[in-house]
C-alpha cells in the first residue's frame, strides 16, 4: 500500500514515512495541503490537522469527495483529536506520540478497508475483533487439546488477518503450527495474549 | 428473495460476510456459528445458497458439504476458505462444493461470487424445469468407420437420457459403458470383422490395424445406424451394424464361473448387466437395449 503523509513538520514527516517503510509499506511525503491535493497514486492518506497553507480537515474531506473508499487518517497530538477527526467524516487519528505499533496498527486497518471498498465494515470487523479474539485467547488458555487449540489459533489468525505479518499474526499462525504438529505452545500463547492486550486500546482509539 | 446461509464459526467473519451482502436488498442473510446448526437450519427452511467455513468445531466445512450434498445434491455451496487449508478446499470442491473465495479478498468480490454462483444455480433450476417438462426424445445416426466418434456420440446419448430427468448418475455412467460396448463391437467386430483375439496382440497394434482397415475395401463403407428413443419410462436404442453378423449363444454364460477373466464376450456382458434388456437380430448384427426407468425408491 502506498500511504500519502501530509505533514509540515518535516521531523514528523520523517518518522511516519521511516515508521510506514519499515512496517512494508511505501510512503508519499507532502508538506502543504496543495502538494496533498496535487498528490497521485496512493492508496491511504495520513493528513496533519494543521498545515500552513489550508485546515487539515478541509483537505481530507476534499481528498475524500474525489474517492470515497480512500482511507484517511488524522495525526496530531490535540487532547480532543479523535474527537475532531471522526466529526470530520476521518477514518481515524494516529495520536502523538505514536510508536511502530500504532503506525502498523493503522496500516493494517487501512488495508481492509481499501479491500472492503468500505469503512463501515472496518467498523464491524473491528468491533468483532475486540468481542471475539479475548473470548478466543481464554478459550486458548483453557483447552489442553491440541486439535481444539488448533481450531482456535486458526481462528484467531483469521481475525487478525489484516495485521499480516505484523508479529502478533506470526504468532497466531506460529501457535497454529504447533497445535497442528500436536504441541501446545503456552509462551507463544503467552506472548499472544500480551501483544493482544497492547493492541486492544489502539483498535478502540481507531473506533473512536 | 434469494436465502444465503452463512456458517462460521467466527463472529467477524458472519458479520462482516452478512453486512456485504445484506447491501443487496434481493438477498435474505442468516447466519449460523456450527455445522451442527446449519444441517439443522436445513430441516426447517432450506436456503438457495450456502456459504461456509472450512476450520469449525465437527461438523467442520468439509463434512458439512458432504452432508449437504448427499440430502440436497443441488444446493450450491461456497467455501470460505483462509491460508493453510487449501487440501482441505480442494477436497471440498471435489465433495460438490460449487466455488470458493478466499477470506483475505472480502468486499466487492464477495457479492460478485455469490451473484455468479445464484445465477448458475438459477439457470440450472430453469434448465431443469424446462426439461420436466420434455416427454420424449429419439435420434437417429449413421456413422461411418470413425473410431474418435464413438466418445462423442456415447455422450450425447447420456445427456439425451439426463434430460428426461429420471436417470440419477451412476445409471448413466452405466448406460455409457453400455453403449460404448456395443458401439465398438458393432465398429470393431460387425464392421471391420476383428475377432476379440486381435486384442490379444497389444493395445496399440490393435489401433493401428483398426485404423489401418477402417480406411481399406470394402470395410471403408459400412456404416453403424443409431437409434435412440428416451421417454418418461425407458431408453431404447438399436445399434445395427453393416458385419457379418454372429451367433450369440456362442458367447460364454455370464452365470457361469470366471468368465470374468475371459476377454470375449466381455462387452456383451457388460451391456447385459447394466441394460434391463438386451436381444440381437437373428443375424447377429443389429442389438435392441432397453433401459426401464428404475421404479421410485421407498422412503
Amino acid at each position: 500500500m502506498r500511504v500519502l503523509v501530509v505533514d509540515d513538520s518535516e521531523m514528523v514527516r520523517d518518522v511516519l514515512v521511516a515508521m510506514i517503510r519499515r512496517v512494508g509499506h511505501e510512503a508519499l511525503p507532502a508538506s502543504t495541503g496543495a502538494e496533498a491535493l496535487a498528490a497521485e497514486g496512493y492508496d491511504a492518506v495520513v493528513i496533519d490537522h494543521e498545515l500552513p497553507d489550508r485546515n487539515g480537515l478541509d483537505v481530507a474531506r476534499e481528498l475524500r469527495t474525489r474517492d470515497a473508499a480512500l482511507p484517511i487518517y488524522a495525526v496530531s497530538g490535540h487532547p480532543d483529536a479523535v474527537e475532531r477527526s471522526r466529526d470530520a467524516g476521518l477514518d481515524g487519528c494516529l495520536t502523538k506520540p505514536f510508536k511502530l505499533q500504532d503506525v502498523e496498527t493503522l496500516l493494517g486497518v487501512a488495508t481492509a478497508h481499501r479491500e472492503f471498498g468500505s469503512g463501515d465494515l472496518v467498523q464491524v470487523m473491528l468491533y468483532g475483533v475486540i468481542d471475539e479474539v479475548p473470548r478466543l485467547l481464554d478459550q486458548a488458555e483453557a483447552t489442553t487439546d491440541p486439535k481444539e487449540m488448533r481450531r482456535l489459533a486458526h481462528t484467531i489468525a483469521g481475525a487478525l488477518r489484516f495485521l499480516e505479518d505484523s508479529r502478533i499474526h506470526e504468532d497466531a499462525l506460529a501457535l497454529e503450527r504447533a497445535a497442528q504438529n500436536h504441541d501446545i505452545d503456552a509462551a507463544v500463547l503467552a506472548r499472544l495474549r500480551g501483544s493482544f492486550d497492547a493492541l486492544l486500546p489502539r483498535l478502540r482509539e481507531l473506533l473512536g | 428473495m434469494v436465502r444465503v446461509l452463512v456458517v462460521d464459526d467466527s463472529r467477524i467473519d458472519r458479520d462482516l460476510v452478512t453486512h456485504i451482502l445484506s447491501e443487496r436488498e434481493d438477498l435474505e442473510v442468516e447466519a449460523v456459528e456450527s455445522g451442527a446448526a446449519a444441517l439443522e437450519r436445513l430441516q426447517t427452511e432450506p436456503p438457495d445458497i450456502v456459504l461456509t467455513d472450512l476450520v469449525m468445531p465437527e461438523p467442520d466445512g468439509l463434512q458439512l458439504v458432504r452432508s449437504l450434498k448427499a440430502v440436497h445434491p443441488d444446493l450450491p455451496v461456497v467455501l470460505m476458505t483462509s491460508k493453510g487449508n487449501e487440501d482441505i478446499a480442494m477436497e471440498a470442491l471435489r465433495a460438490g462444493a460449487a466455488s470458493y473465495l478466499p477470506k483475505s479478498a472480502f468486499g466487492p468480490r464477495l457479492r460478485e461470487v455469490v451473484e455468479e454462483v445464484i445465477e448458475l444455480s438459477e439457470e440450472r433450476r430453469t434448465q431443469q424445469e424446462l426439461f420436466g417438462s420434455l416427454a420424449s426424445s429419439q435420434c437417429e445416426f449413421e456413422l461411418g468407420c470413425e473410431p474418435r466418434l464413438v466418445r462423442p456420440l456415447v455422450k450425447h446419448l447420456q445427456n439425451a437420457v439426463m434430460q428426461l430427468g429420471w436417470c440419477d448418475d451412476s445409471t448413466c455412467m452405466q448406460l455409457g459403458i453400455a453403449l460404448s460396448e456395443a458401439l465398438q463391437n458393432a465398429l470393431e467386430h460387425g464392421n471391420l470383422e476383428f475377432s476379440s483375439e486381435a486384442r490379444e496382440e497389444g493395445l496399440e497394434a490393435y489401433h493401428r490395424a483398426i485404423e489401418a482397415r477402417s480406411r481399406t475395401e470394402p470395410y471403408c463403407h459400412r456404416r453403424i445406424r443409431v437409434e435412440a428413443r428416451i421417454d418418461q419410462d425407458a431408453a431404447r436404442f438399436v445399434i445395427a451394424d453393416d458385419g457379418a453378423g454372429f451367433d450369440p449363444s456362442t458367447l460364454p454364460d455370464p452365470r457361469e464361473q470366471n468368465h470374468l477373466e475371459l476377454l470375449s464376450g466381455r462387452g456383451v456382458l457388460l451391456m447385459r448387466t447394466f441394460m434391463d434388456e438386451v436381444t440381437f437380430n437373428e443375424k447377429g448384427n443389429v442389438v435392441t437395449m432397453l433401459k426401464r426407468r428404475p421404479p421410485p425408491e421407498d422412503s
